[in-house]
């Protein structure tokens, strides 16, 4: 018998048995929509929680940092040897100092971290000011935070523009933690940037502003590759690491993320199973009822000349159509839940003015998962009754009460 | 001119196995000879359990004989497959039973349909081609009612649609009278007689009602499970069993 006519002809025997159909196709239905709703949860969540950790841009990002023990000292030399490795964008590094700083009139130095760094390393730490703009590295400009300025007593209205003086104590070491070489430096700066941190008080400055006073070692460097492919950045950091130094990337704690959630999907998956489990086994009792209360009917479609093969995929098709349309609406049902919930957090977050997020998203591979559990469902649960309908005997059905 | 040969029983026997036992087998059908040629209206009869439906059920492919060949136009039909035996009654073979047994949830007209829609025509098409039988039948005003609301003797006359729709060469009907009144039985009867002597259906017609051996080319009677070709003039047909007794002593 033709596909087509097997398909007909288990379209016209569930339409005979609308409620029965209806309530089949709404068990699986609800197994499958509780599946993608729990794991569109452990998705949106697992979106909304990675993009809180980096943006794309951080992706490419990998930090260098020295080993404590180690002979060897990030310095231009190290810049220079990684530069030359494939793939590297960029390399720019960061030192730091204890110092102090005020304005012109204030009597009190205010202590605070001093940063030496270009504006490209600010870039690529995602170090951004909200108010003013990033320095320009050739000249004696700063960025400050607002702790700075509240413990300076800069009003940050005016800010912007306002000469600052300093005093630090500059290590010129190669080696960072020795002490010996330390010279102290004053000197006055320009405010052109503030930071929306209200932590400890930092001020950060061109990098150049340190060397002209002889520094040549950085504590971190930050590596910027060309591109943010998983395989790209492991080649880039082996061949980092075999500089003797050790690197970090923000792919590590995504990874780590990603682990996470792997466990939590298995987990939520696992709830839905049992949904889905529950919609199996009331399939499988409706297609097992089905098959005693139309044994008779199975005997005369034998007897006017049914295979046992028409028998078996007319059965078979019947539980294909209640699987293949109680997924489709499962995952419609399930996206729709999300959906609705999404967008009542948005628009929650929207009145209290909070950041928009949506924790429920459905990736296609959810989608085809859930539609691949759903047909396989109908495989598992019409398999055992379409072959006990094959094989009945036309003459035993037909006599059958 | 000799008539075609359309089915053929050649020494069938069927014994029925009840447990593992021998001694336990009960043979029902001893060395059946049987020769049905084309366009004949034949009529077996005998009383119940002497296993008359059993040949007809060897005959039309559903219960293989212990022993013996069945053959239709010269195919030996118990050397296909199950699923082949069963697209030959598809095509070939009508079946009417004595008590009709439908696909419950499906209207008249889907009923009818089906044999012609599991040849693999179309849903319309098929449809189309039972309104035919139904009309033929005279049953055409009931295409949308379920089967089950219909008389039994409405129903054996869409069953003769449904036996009909693939144009089958024979028609085997197992006592379709069987649960008839008699004003319905004469119509079923008459039914057969023309599909019969208009249509050229050949007809194989299982029954314990001897008032219908007149009506007919040749007829059969089974005792214990043999077979006994009777011969009688028209006007004098034997009118009950003990008649037919003394004809084949």
């Amino acid at each position: 018998m033709k596909l087509r006519i097997v398909f007909i002809l288990a379209l016209i025997n569930l339409w005979g048995r609308k409620l029965r159909s209806t309530l089949t196709i709404g068990g699986i239905a609800i197994g499958i929509a509780a599946i993608v709703f729990l794991l569109s949860l452990a998705y949106g969540l697992q979106n909304v929680i990675t993009k809180g950790i980096a943006d794309f841009q951080s992706y490419k990002v990998i930090d260098v940092n020295p080993i404590k023990s180690s002979a060897f000292h990030l310095n231009n030399g190290a810049i220079e040897k990684i530069k030359d490795f494939s793939n590297i964008k960029k390399v720019e590094g960061i030192t730091n100092f204890a110092g102090q700083a005020k304005t012109e009139e204030s009597d009190a130095y205010t202590e605070t971290v001093i940063y030496g760094a270009s504006r490209d390393y600010l870039a690529l730490a995602t170090v951004r000011p909200t108010k003013g703009q990033y320095y320009d590295d050739t000249k004696k400009e700063a960025i400050v935070n607002k702790s700075l300025l509240k413990l300076a007593n800069i009003s940050e209205d005016k800010a912007l523009g306002q000469q600052v003086k300093l005093s630090l104590e500059i290590n010129k070491s190669k080696a960072p933690n020795q002490k010996h070489e330390i010279e102290k430096v004053e000197d006055s700066v320009t405010i052109v940037g503030i930071l929306s941190d209200e932590g400890n008080p930092v001020m950060y400055l061109p990098m150049d502003f340190f060397r002209s006073k002889g520094v040549e070692v950085y504590q971190q460097l930050k590596v910027e590759a060309a591109s943010s492919d998983k395989e790209t950045i492991g080649n880039i950091r082996k061949n980092i690491e075999t500089l003797g130094f050790k690197t970090q990337s923000v792919l590590d704690t995504i990874s780590q993320v990603d682990q996470f959630f792997a466990i939590i999907r298995i987990i939520l998956s696992l709830f839905g199973l049992i949904a889905v489990i529950v919609a199996a086994l009331g399939m499988f009792n409706t297609l097992t009822v089905s098959l005693l209360e139309r044994t008779r009917e199975i005997g005369i479609m034998k007897v006017i000349g049914a295979s046992s093969k028409d028998v078996w995929t007319t059965f078979l098709a019947e539980s294909f159509i209640m699987s293949l349309i109680g997924g489709l609406f499962g995952i419609f049902v399930g996206w729709l839940i999300g959906f609705g919930l999404n967008m009542l957090l948005i628009n929650l977050a929207k009145s209290t003015g909070n950041e928009m997020v949506a924790i429920f998203y459905i990736p296609i591979n959810l989608m085809l998962l859930s539609m691949i559990v759903s047909v396989s469902l109908a495989f598992i649960t019409g398999f055992y009754p379409a072959m006990r309908a094959s094989k009945i005997s036309a003459l035993e059905a037909i006599r059958y009460e | 001119m000799d008539k075609k040969v359309k089915v053929q029983l050649q020494g069938i026997s069927k014994t029925f196995h009840l447990g593992k036992v021998e001694t336990n087998d009960v043979q029902v059908v001893f060395d059946v000879n049987l020769n049905i040629n084309e366009k004949e209206f034949v009529i077996i009869c005998g009383p119940s359990g002497s296993g008359k439906s059993t040949i007809l059920n060897i005959l039309i492919g559903l219960e293989s004989p212990t022993k013996g060949k069945v053959f239709h136009d010269d195919i030996d039909i118990y050397d296909l497959s199950q699923n082949k035996r069963a697209k030959l009654r598809l095509k070939k073979v009508g079946v009417v039973l004595q008590q009709s047994i439908w696909l419950k949830s499906m209207p008249v007209l889907e009923n009818v349909a089906m044999p012609y829609f599991l040849t693999g025509h179309g849903y319309n098409e098929s449809m189309k081609k039972a309104m035919e039988m139904l009309v033929l039948v005279n049953m055409a005003s009931f295409i949308k009612r379920l089967p089950s609301e219909l008389s039994d003797g409405q129903q054996q006359k869409i069953a003769i649609a449904r036996a009909l729709i693939n144009d089958p060469e024979i028609i085997v009907a197992d006592e379709p009278t069987g649960n008839l009144d008699t004003d319905s039985s004469a119509v079923l009867m008459d039914e057969l007689s023309l599909l019969n002597k208009k249509y050229g259906k050949t007809i194989v017609m299982v029954t314990h009602d001897l008032s219908y051996l007149k009506l007919t080319d040749r007829n059969y009677y089974v005792k214990d499970g043999h077979l006994h070709e009777l011969h009688f003039a028209m006007k004098d047909a034997p009118d009950s069993i003990s008649k037919i007794e003394e004809m084949i002593k």
